[in-house]
């Protein structure tokens, strides 16, 4: 079996290309409504895939994942709405010439770089899965807490605002995470004799309530917004010789950067979106027309998003860990189809690991496709009344929260987090770290617990093992290296202060 | 002896069930201290730092408490009319404008996208949903 196999496999069976499709098409759709960003729109899709039989259920999540990263730069560039945060710098240059009458020329290229980021990267990800997962099998308990922590400090250090925020945030979501029982002793931990809480929180509520349902509140107090777009017709504007020439070198270096930020823990596609901008007016000749139109301000971030779906995978499918709220919702999916992602995966369900690669090859494809389809609707879905799509949005969430585990008891859970994520969000406290911490805590504190255990509960040993080391002196990098750059800006800021004290000294004593 | 109470070490020797939650407490508290002081009114260095703005925040809260009041309605109802019955109530209610010929509009949006949800999750993909007791649904 390899991934030219189970390409082959999904081209040759008209469900499982089906299921790709539906995916594809409802992760752009779903993506181009305002705030219906990956976590929050992949968690409306998960109770799709409760009964489908878990290649079906990955394929399906997987495709949507890949539709949902490119979505919402269609309305960044059609209606100057961004459908989620990495879409945003897509709106600086994308907006600018469709306001000029290039909007197709503007889709197609965005529709061409996405397809060549999210393939390249696929291909990547197939490439590296290998040697990866072997080395994987190395990994020790000590290992795999030293990532876990490594992932933790990523999350404060890498948020957007204020990282004090995103640490209590992170923290919240470590005490979460604590909730249920004792992985070692099977101690119940936070319980208060509730039942329901017996096995822990249940991830599917909480990421409902978070992101769907707190995002659908904001959505009911909304009015529409924008004015909506005169019918599009994209397929009179075919790119031109010298686009497709953009699209390939800038198109190149957006998804090498979306490859190295989506690979680390913590990255997402709004670093990577925004990284990759900057790259582009770094190394363009015409950097004036940057803000404007610009055509490779559209193409290197889109290129750049659709790899860190590819590359978020690496550390998901091969480690286990999470990078992005996207992926936890995808840990969700394995762990409601007993599947446990790390090492072992390749090796156990070699079948599945590959379907996912042949899968996200396809809907990378299928996605330039339904792009071009859907680009009229996405257009209007961004500048429809808000409130029905968020009425409709908790029809959904209710019945996802409810049907991960037929309990009534998950849709009031979903309901709590819905409140909680809102409330969080209007005082800006980033929810991600809060969904990622969740995850991540109990992996940090098994294998702590696990690898102090094994080594006679001797800290120091953690330090025998170089993999061990070199995490967690990547970890103290994270964690040190902004307090540094900060203070060495506050010093050389003091020193120049203090240097035009003595000019103006100066000047004045020479009066 | 405390540290056993708190359950910082286990019984067995190592680190305790208590030993994690025990550092997320501190941790918690420690940056919930810095967060206050950078956010407090005289600190904030950026208007949405400290909390949305008194005028624009009253209609806001005002407004997404009866959302929630909203769901948690639908949420109470769930288990005796079912998801049709009662998410179609909620759509309806929360799409209404207060206006008789809106009200129209509501119910149609209302019946046509539970509808299409119902169909697609519950008939489509076999998703389980809610009945409701008075339908024949176990509470």
């Amino acid at each position: 079996m390899s991934s030219l196999d189970a390409l082959a496999n999904i081209l040759t069976d008209p469900t499982l290309l089906l299921l790709v499709l539906l995916g594809s098409a409802s992760g752009v759709i779903l993506s181009s409504i305002p705030g219906m960003a990956g976590a929050a729109a992949l968690s409306l899709i998960l109770p799709l895939t409760f009964n489908l039989g878990t290649t079906e259920a990955l394929l399906v999540l997987v495709s949507a994942y890949t539709g949902l990263q490119f979505g919402g730069a269609l309305t960044a560039i059609v209606v100057n709405i961004p459908g989620a945060p990495e879409s945003a710098v897509m709106t600086l240059d994308g907006y600018a010439l469709s306001r000029r009458g290039g909007t197709g020329r503007a889709l197609w290229c965005a529709i061409f770089a996405g397809a060549l980021g999210g393939l390249l990267a696929t291909v990547l990800l197939a490439a590296v899965a290998q040697p990866l997962s072997r080395e994987a099998l190395r990994f020790g308990p000590s290992d795999y807490f030293a990532l876990a922590l490594l992932g933790l400090s990523a999350l404060a250090a890498l948020a957007s605002g204020s990282a004090a925020k995103a640490t209590v945030m992170m923290f919240l979501g470590l005490l979460l995470g604590t909730v249920g029982p004792d992985s070692l002793t099977g101690e119940a931990r936070f319980t208060f004799g509730r039942s329901f809480l017996a096995g822990g929180i249940v991830l599917i509520p909480m990421l409902v309530g978070l992101f769907a349902i707190s995002e659908a509140i904001v959505l009911l107090q909304g009015k529409q917004s924008g004015q909506t777009p005169a019918r599009l017709r994209i397929i009179h504007s075919f790119p031109s010789l010298s686009d497709f020439k953009k699209i390939g070198t800038f198109g190149l270096l957006g998804t090498a950067v979306g490859t190295f930020v989506g690979i680390k823990p913590g990255g997402g596609g709004v670093i990577a979106s925004l990284l990759a901008y900057r790259a582009a007016k770094a190394v363009s000749k015409d950097k004036e027309s940057f803000g404007n139109g610009a055509i490779e301000g559209i193409i290197t971030p889109v290129a750049s998003d659709k790899a860190t779906v590819s590359s978020a995978l690496v550390p998901l499918l091969m480690l286990g860990l999470p990078s992005t709220p996207s992926t936890a919702v995808l840990i969700g999916a394995f762990t409601l189809h007993n599947v446990v992602p790390g090492p072992l995966l390749l090796k156990q369900e070699p079948h599945l690991v590959y379907a996912i690669f042949g899968g996200l090859f396809i809907a990378n494809i299928l996605v330039m496709v339904v792009g071009v389809l859907v680009a009229p609707l996405v257009g209007r879905l961004g500048t429809m009344d808000r409130r029905k799509l968020g009425a409709a949005i908790i029809g959904v969430s209710v019945l996802t929260a409810y049907a991960a585990e037929n309990s009534l008891n998950d849709v009031w859970l979903a309901i709590f987090f819905g409140f909680v994520g809102y409330w969080l969000k209007r005082y800006s406290f980033p929810v991600a770290p809060l969904l990622l911490s969740f995850v991540l805590g109990p992996i940090l504190e098994s294998n702590l617990r696990r690898g102090l255990a094994l080594a006679g509960n001797s800290p120091g040993s953690f330090l025998d093992h170089p993999i061990t080391i070199a995490l967690l002196v990547v970890t103290a990098a994270l964690i040190a290296g902004p307090a540094l750059t900060s203070l060495a800006r506050r010093h050389s800021a003091r020193g120049k202060g203090m240097e035009h004290l003595r000019n103006n000294a100066k000047s004045s004593r020479g009066n | 002896m405390l540290a056993l109470r708190l359950g910082l070490h286990s019984n067995l020797g190592g680190i305790g069930p208590g030993a994690l939650p025990f550092v997320i407490g501190i941790g918690l508290i420690l940056s919930g201290v810095v967060v206050f002081i950078q956010t407090a009114p005289h600190n904030a260095t950026d208007p949405g730092e400290s909390g949305p703005s008194d005028n624009a925040g009253w209609s806001e809260n005002k407004s997404s408490m009866v959302n929630f009041a909203l769901i948690a309605l639908l949420a109470v109802a769930l288990p005796w009319i079912g998801y049709l019955v009662a998410t179609t109530g909620y759509v309806c209610i929360a799409t209404w404008g207060r206006s008789r010929r809106k009200i129209l509009t509501a119910i149609a949006y209302s019946v046509v996208i539970v509808g299409v949800t119902y169909l697609l999750f519950a008939k489509l993909f076999a998703v389980p949903v809610p009945v409701g007791s008075l339908f024949g649904g176990v509470v």
